[in-house]
């Protein structure tokens, strides 16, 4: 099974000429959503002995944490789009047919020419803050240093209120380490009013509205001022509706995570979260990976071929449609840190893999009859605003399915239509396993819970030995912790779960 | 009442061991079969508006409620099902609790008020005014049957998917900060990109969350901050934080928030919450708009009337007006009754309202009157407090 066809719709020119716009050659970097981009928050917790609540596991961020090997990015575009396919028997039985899309790009931070940005740094000099501040100022002093000569830095400290410190200076001005601001310790944690004079100073600054991005590092609770959550992720919107994009890295033991992820919500703004010797490399890699956007309105629609009905959807926050076809809408895509799955940053470890977005497929009663196999599965229609150009660009890609709609593989081994780059299905069930044993352990099945890691344990195994991958390892572990807590608590045996709807991979 | 099994609803896994005493006011397990069950307690994550649990729990969904709390019971035995916050460290104790109580496959969504609880004995019989908030269970096979005392309420989590949609106006709260009590030279007076007024002044930047044409000074300005206590020379500490003064010699404006209606003169009884389903705030709590009763009208969130106020006629603006339903944790909480109001008043300052020849900046005496608004809640008849700008709010 291979995909079966490829061709570029349109390119749409939506200003720019299009003689200027030059393709990128071959290369893979992956590229990652707006949202949370790690989990790191939640394996804190874990790590604690701690159950975290179902709703923390977030999805984008785990799968961010993931790199795709994936084919050259020589789609001619700057963001390129590979669509791929897995039919595979379910644990509990049945067909388990999921799509899945993960984009990269040839671009690197090197070869990029982008626009200059006036970025609005907001920092957290309350208590929660305080014994990381080192390493926070470290990490600013990064940051700025990795700043080209041409943008603009507003840097801006909250605790009991909210200060400018510096309004528009060039990145070579800015000498955190030097800032008695940034070496105070403050009761209070005034959020609001922090990034409200981030905003606030951004659309004064009418030249930055092209380029103008907040960048938010602390723990960010808001302990005083305005504290309406309401009102706070009513600013982020606002700021996303004047073009302000945001970036956040929560970090230290206080780090709170419920309103970073709300305004992690808005528009193009990312999320990471970073503790101890980490948090320098996090910070100041910022400066490459989320300032500026790739590429922004992105829709991507998966449209089921004749047999198939779209379903449940993963990966992305903003799912529209039905079972003729999926729309998924996704407001910025951002350079990502690795280029495939071993490679694996020391500073800013698994973060920026890119992971991608999944609809499920459900073939049709008398589909394998009527179709039978080699016949089309989906074709993955693909639309976005190139950021550096200002062009909309249009394609789209078709896979096929080697099987009948609903037929099975012979062997409890999936059929890919890439399997050189079937890694998305196997992170997919291991998202899944985590999510459903933390459903079932809060639903009171503790053994149940138990139950899906000892399913998953032979699974892993099948698919370590044939490809060895670091993010699959990380999962697993992730999995084997979430058990282990979960038996501290737990005196039955574990037991299979009564529903999984996952695909089985060599068990 | 009992200290005796105090913690109770801490440990993972108990044994409910026999002991002479009594327990207090809960609702109970009580084992009517000859093996040994599991049962698996999730209280509600968040602080219910007692008076409308029994109409909202369906509302619910399981994100409400906390992580199980698996309990053994032996044949016969007796499980308090013990609310968390009537821990002796809990300052404010629910009156009312709700729980997800499963046995085996089956599961029951409960609701209690404890006022209404007797306390129970460590044996229970079958009659008696215990036997009222037993969750006993019989059966066997494999499955369990519950049958629930009449002092328990039980309901399905239907959530709000299934439910017609509240149509009634939801308003962003009133806030402000930024803002220490003393006199200030209004330096700037603009409108964020959040709808709220970005104040620069001598001590640095505020921020109100009000319609713009509820704040009625301007760049250039002196005006006096002061909190709960009002103005004079020992108003030096804003610890209002529910209450905002502002005035010049003109002009004066009150800002409240949070519980408390009537508040400050205004209100004639308590706000009626709207009958359809309650929709979720970006707390996560659950909030049924509500409107106010103003001068023989009943007010909804967002709009602006007319009103006289302690003796002189006011602008009055509702930001919310809502009934709280559920306060999930670590969200701000309501009222009592779980009501929250939010009032912006603007007055002639009391210097001015000395001088009735003067144009105070508010109109002549129309009585109660809601003023005419467009779909976003903005007074058509009237040109901003600041100029120019348009209400986000």
């Amino acid at each position: 099974m291979t995909r079966s066809f490829v061709w570029p719709l349109a390119l749409l020119l939506a200003c720019g000429d299009s003689d200027e716009f030059e393709p990128p050659p071959g290369g893979s970097l992956s590229v990652t959503q707006a949202g949370a981009q790690d989990i790191e928050e939640f394996r804190r917790m874990l790590r604690g002995g701690e159950i975290p609540p179902v709703e923390s596991f977030d999805q984008l961020g785990f799968f961010a944490e993931h790199a795709i090997d994936q084919p050259e990015a020589d789609c001619g575009f700057t963001v390129c789009v590979h669509p791929q396919l897995a039919v595979a028997p379910r644990f509990d039985d049945g067909n388990w047919t999921m799509a899945f899309a993960s984009f990269n790009t040839a671009v690197t931070a090197e070869s990029r020419e982008r626009d200059a940005v006036h970025l609005a740094v907001v920092v957290d000099i309350s208590v929660y803050t305080d014994r990381v501040r080192e390493e926070l100022v470290d990490g600013i002093e990064g940051l700025v240093g990795a700043l080209e000569p041409e943008d603009r830095v507003t840097l801006i400290v909250y605790g009991d209120g909210a200060e400018v410190v510096r309004d528009g200076a060039a990145p070579t001005e800015v000498v955190p380490g030097e800032l008695p601001a940034l070496q105070a310790v403050e009761e209070g944690s005034a959020l609001y009013d922090g990034l409200a004079l981030a905003v606030d100073r951004l659309v004064q600054d009418e030249a930055a509205l092209a380029g103008g991005r907040i960048l938010l590092v602390g723990a960010a609770r808001a302990v005083t001022g305005i504290t309406d959550r309401e009102r706070i992720v009513a600013l982020g919107a606002a700021a996303a509706q004047e073009g302000i994009g945001m970036s956040i890295v929560g970090v230290g033991n206080d780090y709170e995570p419920d309103i970073a992820r709300a305004l992690a919500e808005q528009g193009t703004a990312t999320l990471a979260s970073a503790h101890g010797d980490e948090i320098p490399g996090v910070i100041a890699a910022q400066a490459e990976l989320s300032l500026v956007p790739l590429a922004t309105d992105m829709e991507l629609r998966i449209r089921p071929a004749p047999g198939y009905a779209a379903g449940a959807v993963h990966g992305v926050r903003d799912a529209a449609g039905g079972g003729a076809g999926v729309v998924l809408r996704i407001p910025g895509l951002f350079l990502g840190a690795r280029t495939g799955g071993d490679d694996v940053d020391e500073m800013v470890g698994r973060r920026g893999g890119g992971g991608g977005v999944f609809v499920r497929l459900w073939p049709q009663a008398d589909a394998a009859e009527r179709i039978g196999p080699g016949a089309p599965a989906f074709t993955a229609e693909v639309s976005y605003t190139d950021h550096d150009s200002g062009e909309r660009v249009e394609y789209e890609v078709g896979v096929d399915n080697g099987l009948a709609p609903g037929e099975n593989p012979d062997e409890f081994w999936p059929h890919f239509s890439d399997e050189a780059h079937a890694k998305p299905f196997m992170m997919l069930n291991m998202w899944l396993a985590v999510d459903y044993a933390l459903r079932l352990h809060r639903d009171g099945h503790c053994e149940q819970a138990m139950g899906v890691a000892e399913m998953m344990e032979q699974s892993v195994e099948v698919w370590q030995d044939a490809y060895d991958d670091a993010d699959i390892e990380a999962d697993a572990e992730l999995l084997f912790l979430l058990r282990a807590v979960i038996a501290e608590g737990c005196t039955a045996m574990p037991v299979p779960p009564t529903f999984v709807d996952a695909g089985c991979f060599g068990t | 009442m009992t200290p005796g099994l105090r913690g109770v609803g801490l440990l993972s896994l108990l044994t409910v061991l026999g002991c002479d005493l009594n327990y207090r006011p809960a609702p109970y397990v009580h084992n009517l079969t000859r093996e040994r069950i599991h049962v698996q307690v999730r209280f509600v994550d968040g602080t219910p508006t007692c008076d409308l649990l029994p109409q909202q729990i369906g509302f619910f969904t399981e994100e409400d409620f906390g992580p199980s709390v698996r309990y053994r019971l032996d044949p016969g035995g007796v499980l308090p099902i013990t609310d968390p916050t009537l821990e002796p460290d809990v300052p404010e104790p629910r009156l009312c609790a709700a729980a997800i109580v499963r046995v085996g496959e089956t599961s029951r969504v409960l609701h209690w008020d404890h006022e209404g609880l007797h306390e129970i004995p460590q044996e229970p019989t079958r009659n008696g005014a215990a036997s009222q908030q037993a969750l006993q269970v019989g059966g066997g096979g494999g499955r369990y049957f519950f049958r629930t005392g009449f002092k328990l309420g039980t309901a399905s989590l239907r959530g709000q998917d299934n439910a017609p949609p509240c149509d009634a106006p939801v308003a962003a709260p009133i806030a402000w900060s930024g803002l220490p009590n003393g006199t200030h030279e209004l330096a700037a007076v603009r409108e964020g990109a959040d709808g709220c007024l970005v104040l620069e002044h001598g001590s640095g930047t505020g921020f109100v969350c009000v319609p713009p044409r509820m704040f009625p000074f301007v760049a250039g300005q002196r005006i006096e901050v002061a909190g709960a206590e009002g103005f004079g020379p020992d108003a030096g500490v804003d610890s209002g934080a529910n209450v905002l003064r502002i005035r010049d010699e003109r002009q004066a404006l009150e800002l409240r928030r949070g519980s408390g209606f009537p508040a400050a003169g205004v209100g004639s009884g308590e706000p009626v919450a709207a009958t359809c389903a309650p929709v979720r705030d970006t707390c996560g709590s659950l909030v049924l708009p509500a409107r106010a009763p103003i001068g023989g009208l009943l007010v909804e969130a967002g709009s602006e009337v007319r009103a006289v106020v302690v003796d002189a006629l006011a602008r009055v603006y509702l930001g919310r007006v809502e009934q709280v339903a559920l306060v999930r944790t670590g969200c701000e909480r309501a009222g009592s009754r779980g009501f929250r109001v939010d009032l912006a008043i603007v007055q002639a300052s009391e210097a001015q309202a000395a001088a009735p020849d003067d144009d105070a900046g508010v109109n002549e005496p129309r009585g109660h009157e809601v003023m005419d608004m467009d779909d976003a809640g903005r007074d058509l008849q009237d040109d901003g407090g600041v100029g120019g700008t348009e209400g986000k709010q």
